[in-house]
C-alpha cells in the first residue's frame, strides 16, 4: 500500500440548538453541579466535541443511508470490508480488514466563542455551559411528576467549534468518491443532529466555511 | 551522530504513551506506506546489524528529564530515620528540572526536587457506540472504558531527543512531519494521539560527555544486547506489543510480551560511553517473522558514585 496524499476537510460546527455531549463519572469532570454534564477537556476544562462523536454519527448515518452497501442488520457497525464505510471509517469485523482512512480530531472550541463564554462566565457565572431543566408530565394529572425534574447541561446554541478532518489516500483510491462520501456524511449530520437528546432538539448543527485542501 | 531535540504538542488526550519503541514503530509504518516495504526493509536491517540511523528517546514532559534508578538507593546508604525517609522521597521523584538533571548527572545526589512536578496525567473516559436500528447510544454491551493520558496544563509539549546519523535530518523530520498528519498510537482516527510539531529539529547539547562520567543512563526504554553493561540500576517492565498498520489485520497481531528495562535505569560502563546500547528483538511476533522490535537506548554520559 502506497501513501499518496493527505487530504484536509476543516470547517466550523455552528451550534443552531444547544449541544449535549454527556460526561463521565470519573476523572475528567468535577463535582458538584448539574448531574448531566457535558464533556469537557480534560487539559482546559472547555467543552469540545470528541472526533468519536463526529465520526460515529457520520459513520452510523452513512451506514443506514442506502447508497452505501453497508449490512446493519444486527444494529451493529458493520463489518464487512468491502463497503465505502468500512473502507473509509474501517471495518469492525476481524475479516477483510482496511486501514481506515479518515481521521477526526477533537473539535474545540473557536477563539471566538471562547471569548463570548469566558464573558458569560465572568458576568453571569454561566460555566460554558446553560443547565436546562426538563420535567416528566404525569400522563394521568397532566402536571410535572414528583421527582421527575431533571437538569443538562448543554452547550449553548450560537456556540462554535473548528472541525478538522484528515484523509489518507493510498494509490488505487478513488479521491472524489473518499471526499464527496465525507461530505455526504457531514450533509446527514445537518439534517440529524449531533450528541444527545436530538429528539427533543438538541444538537442541530451547521458546518460554515467547508473547506477541502491537499496537505501533502 | 548529533544530538536533537523535537518539540510535539498534544491537541488533546492520547490512549498510547510517547515510549521510544512505540514511536519508532509509528515512523516505520509511515516509511512504509510512503516509500514501500523495501526500503523500510533496507532501513531495519542497519538497526539489526547496530548501525541505527536515528535513536529515540520516550517523551518527556516539557523541559523536564527522568530522575535516574540509583538516585534513591543512595540515601539508602546513609543510616538512621533521615537517611531511610529522603530514600523514600526520592523514589517517588519521577521528573527532574533540566539543571537538578545536569547537578544528578555530575554525580551530585544531595538534591531537593520538587515532588509535585506535575507532568502527564492519566483518566477514564466512557464511551459508546450507536445502535444502526435505533439510533441510539447507551444500550447494554455498547458502553465501553478507555484509560487516556493528556499533558498536565503546566507543560507545553512533550521533548522527543533524537540522536541522528549525519545526512538523515531531514528524512527523520519529514517521518514525524507525516505522523503529525497521521496521528500518533491507539484510536488515532477519532483523534486521539492527535499533534502538532512546534518549530523544526533543534540541536540539543544538554548531554554531552563531560570529565568523570563512568556511566550512562537510558532515556528510553530498552532491551540489554549481549556485550551491554551489567553493573546498574534498573527497574523493568513487561511489553505486550501489537503490530501496527495493515499487520493489525493478520489475525494474530500480538508480539510475545517482552521485558524491557525503563528508562532511567543507568549502569557502569568501563571506557567510553557509547551513544547508544541495546539491540533491536527479533522473532517476536508468532505470524509475522519479519517483525522486529526496536529496543535501543537512548543513553546519556552520568557519574556514577560507589554504591
Ligand atoms: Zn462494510
Amino acid at each position: 500500500m502506497k501513501l499518496r496524499k493527505f487530504v484536509s476537510i476543516t470547517g466550523t460546527i455552528h451550534c443552531e440548538s444547544g449541544l449535549r455531549i454527556g460526561g463521565t463519572k470519573e476523572g475528567i469532570i468535577e463535582p458538584g453541579g448539574s448531574e448531566n454534564t457535558i464533556l469537557r477537556h480534560p487539559i482546559t476544562s472547555l467543552p469540545y466535541i470528541p472526533g468519536s462523536s463526529l465520526k460515529g454519527k457520520m459513520r452510523s448515518l452513512l451506514e443506514t443511508d442506502a447508497s452505501s452497501g453497508a449490512n446493519i442488520d444486527n444494529g451493529r457497525p458493520c463489518g464487512c470490508g468491502t463497503c465505502l464505510v468500512c473502507k473509509v471509517f474501517g471495518s469492525h469485523g476481524m475479516a477483510h480488514k482496511e486501514i481506515t482512512r479518515i481521521l477526526v480530531r477533537d473539535c474545540v472550541i473557536t477563539d471566538k466563542s471562547e471569548t463570548v463564554l469566558r464573558t458569560a462566565q465572568e458576568e453571569k457565572g454561566v460555566n460554558f455551559a446553560e443547565i436546562k431543566s426538563e420535567n416528566i408530565i404525569d400522563r394521568k394529572s397532566g402536571i410535572a411528576a414528583k421527582g421527575g425534574l431533571r437538569t443538562q447541561e448543554r452547550v449553548p446554541s450560537g456556540t462554535e467549534f473548528s472541525m478538522n478532518i484528515t484523509l489518507k489516500l493510498f494509490d488505487g483510491d478513488n479521491e472524489g468518491q473518499i471526499v464527496d462520501f465525507v461530505r455526504k456524511g457531514l450533509d446527514l449530520i445537518q439534517k440529524d443532529y449531533l450528541g444527545s437528546s436530538g429528539s427533543r432538539g438538541y444538537g442541530k448543527i451547521k458546518i460554515e466555511n467547508l473547506e477541502v485542501n491537499d496537505l501533502a | 551522530m548529533k544530538t536533537y531535540r523535537l518539540k510535539i504538542k498534544p491537541q488533546g488526550s492520547f490512549l498510547t504513551l510517547w515510549q521510544a519503541d512505540t514511536v519508532f514503530g509509528n515512523l516505520c509504518w509511515i516509511m512504509a506506506w510512503r516509500e514501500g516495504g523495501d526500503t523500510l526493509k533496507e532501513f531495519l536491517a542497519e538497526y539489526k546489524n547496530g548501525n541505527p540511523a536515528v535513536v529515540l528517546s520516550d517523551g518527556m514532559p516539557g523541559d523536564f528529564l527522568p530522575s535516574p534508578a540509583h538516585l534513591s538507593l543512595v540515601e539508602q546508604k546513609g543510616e538512621g530515620f533521615a537517611a531511610y525517609k529522603k530514600a523514600k522521597e526520592l523514589k517517588k521523584v519521577g521528573w527532574l528540572t533540566p539543571e537538578i538533571f545536569q547537578s544528578v548527572r555530575n554525580g551530585n545526589l544531595d538534591i531537593n526536587p520538587a515532588q509535585d512536578a506535575k507532568t502527564f496525567k492519566t483518566f477514564i473516559t466512557l464511551h459508546s457506540s450507536i445502535n444502526r436500528i435505533s439510533g441510539t447510544t447507551g444500550e447494554e454491551g455498547s458502553l465501553f472504558e478507555l484509560e487516556e493520558h493528556a499533558l498536565s496544563e503546566s507543560e507545553q509539549f512533550i521533548s522527543i531527543y533524537l540522536k541522528i546519523k549525519d545526512g538523515w535530518e531531514e528524512k527523520v523530520f519529514a517521518l514525524f512531519k507525516n505522523l503529525s498528519l497521521t496521528g500518533y498510537g491507539k484510536k488515532k482516527s477519532v483523534g486521539k494521539g492527535a499533534f502538532d510539531i512546534i518549530g523544526q529539529l533543534e540541536l540539543f547539547h544538554g548531554f554531552n560527555d563531560f570529565k568523570g562520567s563512568n556511566g550512562f543512563m537510558s532515556l528510553s526504554n530498552f532491551v540489554p544486547a549481549k556485550n551491554d553493561p551489567t553493573d546498574g540500576f534498573y527497574k523493568t517492565l513487561v511489553k505486550y506489543g501489537k503490530l501496527g498498520g495493515e499487520f493489525t489485520f493478520c489475525g494474530k497481531p500480538f508480539k510475545k510480551p517482552l521485558m524491557m528495562l525503563t528508562y532511567g535505569s543507568s549502569f557502569k560502563v568501563n571506557g567510553n560511553i557509547k551513544p547508544f546500547y541495546g539491540r533491536m528483538v527479533e522473532n517476536i511476533a508468532p505470524v509475522k517473522s519479519e517483525v522486529v522490535q526496536y529496543g535501543y537506548s537512548f543513553a546519556v554520559p552520568v557519574r556514577l558514585e560507589k554504591i
